[in-house]
């Protein structure tokens, strides 16, 4: 199923996109004003349910409105994890099992997002103000109701509502001058997300995502998720031990090797065209200016 | 004005506090509709603010509740927005921390803020506990600091307007675990646990202080000193701060922005820092006034 958020008179009202039509999620019972609400309070039935009820559903020709990101505004910010990808599955799969002895840990930082873009948008090169920009494509997980604790990663699953694409736009030179990435991921524009949020059902579990990034359509970043040391499972159940994690939280899984830093390439420039995505979630295209 | 959550027959309200600190006003009683402290100040505008006080400096207020019998709360309980922090802002804390970690003390200098941002689910308040949880959390540091509640959206701002967009300043105590803080890299997680952020007890209006006001901090642990010092000593000042978080980067009202705590007395002796339940933390910053916290163990999840 694939969720997202459009706008209709100056509203954006939640909505499930099938093929070319959208669904407007009030008529299957659901009276949530935002799609970050929906989420918010999911068990993950609702997928089938609404499936269920599509035959006789009304839909509005998605041609006629505009998507908005699915969630313009969080109430949070994102948790983002860090330094994740390894250039290869094996060496993943190594460092997985020095996580099991207890030598190596995941990262986690908060990623500003009170301003959430998405396909067609605009980044800001902030000329002057910064150098180093550069694009990390990352699979983040839209978690659904509140997290009180997980026993295992196994037991996480089942929180997870579904899977976006986000563009976790940097600028290195920022992160180096104030030694931590709040300023340098958190300006204005700097979140660009994929219109869908699809839900987690239609992936199998343990899927092997395949992600890249595109620059002025020359491929950037190329990973897959089995590069990942951490999954968003083991995330998930980590992080609930410290505290809970509030009902349609993103958590972002980290970002493959081969950014514009990575190849020693030219930073962006006013007028580059950056495209993040991943194959069955969706992708998001931004113009820098 | 003390602006303050409190919570009534299971549910939350905002209030403002007498003169003698006995009694809570409902904002209520005054026309003002909002529900919560977020909605107060998204929606505060220059013209009700000056009604709200002028509503009770006639006296107008019927409604009055005695304030040991309200339940305390976060000003903001449910924090939609940033709690951003800002490390090593005390050169004596920033050394402190160099010589634990056995990092050169030339690390304590900083050329730029280093800023990052704690994760808040349920903001705690005055009163409430502050988890120790065994074989997880064991390892308890605290902080006062002074924390800045932005006013509206705020961005691209010079330092002499940052006064211009401070709703008001509140306590908040910066716990930390710092085994947690220390395995996990960025600053976050050992920050983050629920109970970690204590704000409170209320938020005091920008208009009661200067434009660039200083603040005593002070932080006793079962009412012995072990943090004090003046936000005149901050590496980089409250209207710096608040004017470059606003570079290119919106504020949005009801942002909370905590400042750095000073340096600890008993430094270099880790040992007597330990903190065990039963402890009860205080901090004072002058002109707000006390936030308390009792350190009280909590089993492992």
């Amino acid at each position: 199923m694939k969720y997202v958020s459009y706008e209709l008179d100056g509203l954006v009202h939640p909505a499930v996109l099938v093929s070319q039509t959208i669904y407007p999620l009030a008529q299957f019972g659901y009276g949530h004003s935002t799609l970050e609400a929906f989420i918010a309070d999911s068990d993950g039935s609702e997928h089938a349910r609404i499936r269920r009820l599509l035959p006789g559903a009304a839909g509005i020709d998605a041609a006629s409105v505009r998507l908005a990101a699915p969630i313009p505004e969080p109430l949070q910010q994102a948790i983002i994890m860090e330094n994740n990808y390894c250039q290869s599955a094996e060496e993943a799969a190594l460092k997985r099992q020095a996580a099991a002895q207890g030598k190596l840990l995941p990262t986690y930082y908060y990623k500003k997002a009170t301003c959430v873009t998405t396909d067609g948008g605009i980044i800001p090169r902030y000329e002057g103000f910064l150098e180093q920009l550069d694009v990390q494509a990352e699979l983040c997980a839209v978690l659904g109701r509140a997290v009180t604790h997980c026993e295992t990663p196994a037991d996480a699953r089942r929180h997870l509502f579904g899977y976006a694409v986000i563009n976790n736009v940097i600028a290195h030179d920022l992160t180096l001058r104030h030694r931590r990435p709040y300023i340098s991921t958190g300006l204005d524009g700097f979140f660009p997300m994929s219109p869908c949020i699809v839900s987690a059902d239609e992936f199998p579990e343990g899927h092997r995502f395949h992600i890249r990034s595109y620059v002025n359509g020359a491929l950037c970043q190329e990973g897959t998720t089995d590069q990942r040391v951490f999954s968003e499972d083991y995330a998930i159940a980590d992080l609930s031990r410290a505290g809970v994690l509030l009902g349609a939280t993103l958590l972002s899984t980290g970002t493959p090797v081969g950014s514009l830093r990575d190849k020693g390439l030219p930073f962006l420039k006013s007028g580059d065209v950056v495209r993040c995505e991943i194959d069955g979630v969706g992708s998001v295209t931004s113009t820098i200016r | 004005m003390k602006l303050l959550t409190y919570q009534k027959d299971g549910s939350q309200a905002v209030g403002v506090l007498s003169s003698d600190g006995a009694s809570v006003y409902p904002l209520s009683q005054f026309g003002i509709s909002a529900s919560s402290m977020q909605e107060l100040i998204d929606g505060m505008t220059d013209d009700s603010f000056s009604a709200l006080k002028r509503a009770l400096s006639q006296g107008r207020a019927e409604i009055a509740y005695p304030y040991d019998e309200l339940g305390k709360c976060a000003p903001i309980p449910l924090a939609h927005r940033d709690m951003i922090c800002i490390g090593f802002n005390f050169r004596g804390h920033a050394e402190e921390i160099a010589r634990l970690r056995g990092d050169p003390i030339a690390s304590a200098n900083v050329s730029k803020p280093i800023y990052f941002c704690k994760r808040i689910a349920h903001a705690t308040g005055d009163q409430a506990p502050i988890p120790y949880i065994p074989g997880y959390a064991e390892n308890l540091d605290v902080g006062v600091e002074v924390c800045v509640i932005i006013k509206d959206d705020t961005l691209n701002i010079p330092p002499e307007a940052a006064a211009d967009h401070i709703f008001g300043y509140t306590i908040t105590n910066d716990v930390c675990d710092t085994r947690i803080n220390r395995i996990y890299t960025q600053p976050f997680l050992g920050k983050s646990l629920d109970g970690y952020m204590p704000v409170g007890p209320w938020i005091v209006t920008a208009d009661e202080f200067d434009r660039d006001p200083l603040f005593d901090l002070k932080l006793t642990v079962n009412r012995k000193c072990r943090q004090a010092g003046n936000t005149a000593d901050l590496v980089f000042s409250i209207p710096y701060i608040v004017s470059e978080l606003s570079q290119n980067m919106t504020l949005k009202a009801g942002t909370m922005i905590a400042t750095g705590s000073p340096a600890n007395f008993d430094a270099g002796d880790p040992e007597k820092l330990l903190l065990l339940p039963g402890d009860l933390i205080r901090c004072e910053v002058s002109g707000i006034g006390a936030l308390v916290n009792i350190v009280e163990e909590r089993c492992a999840q």
